[in-house]
């Protein structure tokens, strides 16, 4: 009995918290999902679902990244910069290297791009808007000068796997992002990283006054977001097999809006990553269905910038209300 | 004298605190009235609900004969009812005409905005008032009293006939106060009414047609200055009833030396203090606002590092450059604003709680919830903390429960030192009495409070040994057995060094 009414009481405090759009994004998602299966059958196929989790899974890595800045009270647009400038070098360090450790090096560099990133912006204190829209148009540089401007192609054929490979009937990307996905939700629901993330978020100065070093923290999250930026950058390189210096361009957007949508906070503070399953997954849904029934691509430009307003909006003016 | 404004009844009530308990008051056209009351008393609210800030739970407000209910700042404004905030509210960018002029921008043909008339007027009103203001410096740029000044101006060019200061003078130099009370009477002289607050007695006198004393949120009297004298303001202020709670315990026992500060000095606040605070003990730090109370712990705690001095914690000298070299060494605070400072107020009460010890329920890295639940639930049951569950947001929780949601942070870190700035703060009789309580407990288990607060009576009643502080110094150390007239005489103005 008094079991009964304590798991009551703890259900009805979580309740009271933010969880109400949490569900109304779930319920949408399905709402959706049950529309476009009606209207356009070939929707529902086990192939067309493995593509849209495939064509998610790039976006969906860097999102993840994002999703960790974003929660820490930052922001980073320069993910869509770095991607291009990972998948530019895991294949051109392949020429004098083995692919295993050219990727090793490659996510070290996103770590360092990050770094650059949160130091910039805990250290130096630009607003992380700017730090990283100075750094995404260093990085871009930086990826035309090592390549010299040409696209560059070929890898071995182990490093093409990571894109294009199979497991059983499961592709390879989706694996990796679905492992993502469960290990950083765990980091960040399960250890002092994902705690300090969110306290930081949500009030770096209190957290600050706990006796907690919230600079180290507030680094640590653009730190990872530059090693998921790598790591995508790392698929995209494998599945296509070449990496031109326009890579990636707008990805950040897409990442950011896979967070929002998800459920993360863009004030900081708080945001969950399996949500960005949901968010990436209902952009994609997006797309496929359009390209489904045959409709201009550019119309999915409009939709989407409805989605992410409609979501954010419902959520900041409730926030407002409040 | 006719009554400009008529209060009766004015009540006001926040979440769990009785903010103003049917207040009546009569303010008399062209009179300069002075509001005083201990920290909490209900001044601020009450000048608040005059000037349309807050909404009225109750009671009836008679502005220039007509009954009145203020919904917005615009509203009262409109009706001729200006406030100057503590906090300046000048835009630092916009030059002093600019600011003056703000919303009631003087224009010319094609609503293109008339620099010629707005400076003509702009010069008159400075003429009217004596004030030597050059229209176009930078608000930014402006001395606390300049801004006072701007502020002052704006109100007259907006046709104000009642204004409202919050504290005026707390900020300033001796004599940018005299010319301050300067301009008060040129006001009254031309037949502005002034209503302001103070916590400084001396000025009340050279001033103040009359005062009004609150304590919490009642009002103890209206009387003519002429009537009064420095004592008898602060036997109002302070009242005479038995603090509620009944007789409060003194230490136990004095321990050895926990903290020891040497020389501290930052800027112009802190200016050379040094004290000694002891385990076991309540040291309690009373000053007015602005005494340099605050500044003090956060020097102690590493919040911001001092320009010279030493800290010793158990007699070992610590540099103590940040909050988390403080807690490692054993200090831990409990801020003076406890959501913007002490509290993330989105996230979980037991998020919070356990925040400042994390490491102690972590296997490296990864957190062990059974353990944070279990040290969590002990606290909360320990502190009484009244909450739904500890996953409730801290945001919902009423401020005696969030202040010991604060509370518990540090004790769950066990931490030899507290530093507590304004614990009791805006909340309800009840739940300080009950932090009270908490701070004995703790002391009587070895660790050393320094227990800071701006309200005379829980200071003198909870505290072993109590500092008063002025103008950044210690300017007095009293033993257990001081009285309140004792503690505010030390704390005002003019009996320092």
């Amino acid at each position: 009995m008094k079991e009964m009414a304590g798991l009551r009481q703890w259900v009805a405090a979580r309740r009271g918290g933010f969880s109400m759009k949490k569900y109304g994004l779930m319920i949408g998602f399905i709402f959706m999902g049950i529309v476009i299966s009606i209207i356009t059958p070939s929707f529902l196929t086990p192939t067309n679902l493995l593509n849209i989790l495939r064509q998610s899974s790039i976006v969906g890595v860097m999102a993840i990244g994002t999703a960790f800045v974003i929660i820490g009270g930052g922001f980073d647009i320069s993910v869509g910069s770095l991607l291009a400038l990972a998948a530019a070098m895991s294949l051109k360090l392949q020429q004098s290297m083995p692919w295993y450790i050219a990727i090793v090096v490659v996510l070290a560099v996103g770590g360092l791009a990050g770094l650059l990133n949160g130091v910039l912006t805990a250290k130096v204190h630009i607003v992380a808007i700017i730090t990283t829209l100075g750094t995404m148009t260093i990085l871009r540089g930086l990826t035309y000068l090592y390549t010299g401007g040409y696209p560059i192609t070929g890898s071995s054929t182990e490093f093409q796997f990571i894109g294009s490979g199979y497991v059983g009937p499961i592709p390879f990307p989706i694996i990796i992002f679905l492992a993502m996905v469960i290990l950083w939700q765990f980091i960040l629901k399960k250890t002092t990283l994902g705690r300090y993330s969110c306290a930081v978020g949500g009030n770096k100065e209190a957290t600050r006054l706990s006796g907690v070093p919230v600079d180290f923290y507030h680094i640590m999250t653009f730190v990872i977001g530059g090693i998921m930026a790598a790591m995508s950058g790392i698929i995209y390189a494998a599945r296509l097999n070449a990496a031109t210096p326009l890579a990636g361009q707008g990805y950040e957007l897409d990442a950011i809006a896979s967070c929002v949508i998800g459920g993360t906070s863009v004030s900081g503070g708080e945001g969950s990553i399996v949500g960005i399953l949901i968010g990436v997954l209902l952009l994609n849904i997006v797309n496929n269905m359009f390209n489904l029934l045959g409709i201009q691509v550019y119309i999915q430009y409009l939709i989407k910038g409805v989605i992410i307003l409609t979501v954010v909006g419902f959520d900041s003016y409730s926030r407002h209300k409040q | 004298m006719e009554a400009l404004l008529r209060l009766s009844g004015i009540s006001k009530i926040f979440p769990g605190v009785q903010a103003l308990d049917g207040i009546d008051l009569e303010i008399g056209r062209g009179e300069v009235h002075a509001l005083l009351g201990e920290n909490g008393a209900g001044k601020s609210t009450l000048v608040k609900v005059i000037a349309g800030v807050h909404p009225s739970d109750g009671g009836t407000l008679v502005f220039d004969g007509r009954e009145r209910h203020f919904a917005s700042p615009g509203e009262a404004s409109a009706a001729g009812i200006a406030m100057i905030h503590q906090e300046t509210s000048l835009i630092p960018t916009l030059t002093v005409m600019q600011n003056v002029f703000l919303g009631i921008e003087r224009r010319s043909f094609l609503n293109v905005i008339d620099d010629r008339r707005t400076r003509r007027e702009y010069l008159a009103a400075c003429e009217r008032l004596s004030f030597k203001l050059p229209p176009t410096r930078l608000a930014r740029e402006l001395t606390v009293a300049e801004q006072k000044m701007t502020e002052i101006l704006k109100a007259m060019l907006r046709n104000a006939s009642f204004l409202i200061m919050d504290e005026p003078t707390d900020a300033l130099s001796d004599a940018e106060i005299e010319h301050l009370f300067r301009i008060m009477q040129d006001l009254k002289r031309d037949g502005v009414t002034v209503l302001y607050i103070t916590h400084y007695l001396d000025e009340v006198f050279s001033v103040a047609d009359r005062i009004t004393v609150l304590r919490d949120g009642r009002k103890v009297g209206t009387r003519s200055t002429a009537e009064l004298d420095r004592n008898a303001i602060v036997r109002m202020m302070i009242g005479q009833e038995i603090e509620e709670g009944g007789e409060f315990r003194p230490r136990a026992v004095r321990g050895s030396e926990a903290l020891r500060a040497e020389k501290l000095v930052r800027g112009r606040v802190v200016n050379g203090i040094s004290f000694s605070a002891y385990q076991g003990e309540i040291l309690g730090i009373a000053g007015v606002l602005g005494s340099g109370k605050t500044e003090l712990a956060r020097l102690l705690f590493g919040a911001d590092r001092p320009d010279a001095g030493a800290i010793y914690v158990d007699g070992h000298l610590r540099r103590i450059g940040s909050p988390s070299e403080a807690a490692a060494h054993g200090i831990g605070m409990v801020p003076e604003d406890r959501k913007r400072l002490g509290l993330v107020l989105g996230h979980e009460v037991y998020k919070n709680i356990t925040i400042a010890s994390l490491a102690k329920f972590s296997r490296g890295i990864f957190i062990s919830k059974s353990e944070e639940r279990e040290a969590v639930d002990r606290v909360v049951k320990r502190l009484s903390i009244r909450i739904r569950g500890p996953a409730q947001a801290v945001k919902y929780l009423s401020g005696g429960n969030q202040q010991k949601v604060v509370i518990a942070k540090w004790l769950v870190a066990d931490k030899k030192v507290l530093i507590m700035d304004e614990p009791t703060r805006g909340i309800d009789v009840g739940s300080k009495i009950e932090i009270h309580r908490i701070m004995r407990a703790l002391a009587d288990a070895g660790a050393c409070i320094i227990f800071i607060s701006a309200e005379v009576p829980e200071i003198v009643r909870v505290s072993d040994r109590i500092l008063v502080m002025q103008g950044g110094g210690i300017v007095a150390e009293l033993e257990r057995g001081a009285t309140q007239e004792q503690v505010v005489h030390m704390m005002l103005k003019g009996n320092g060094q």
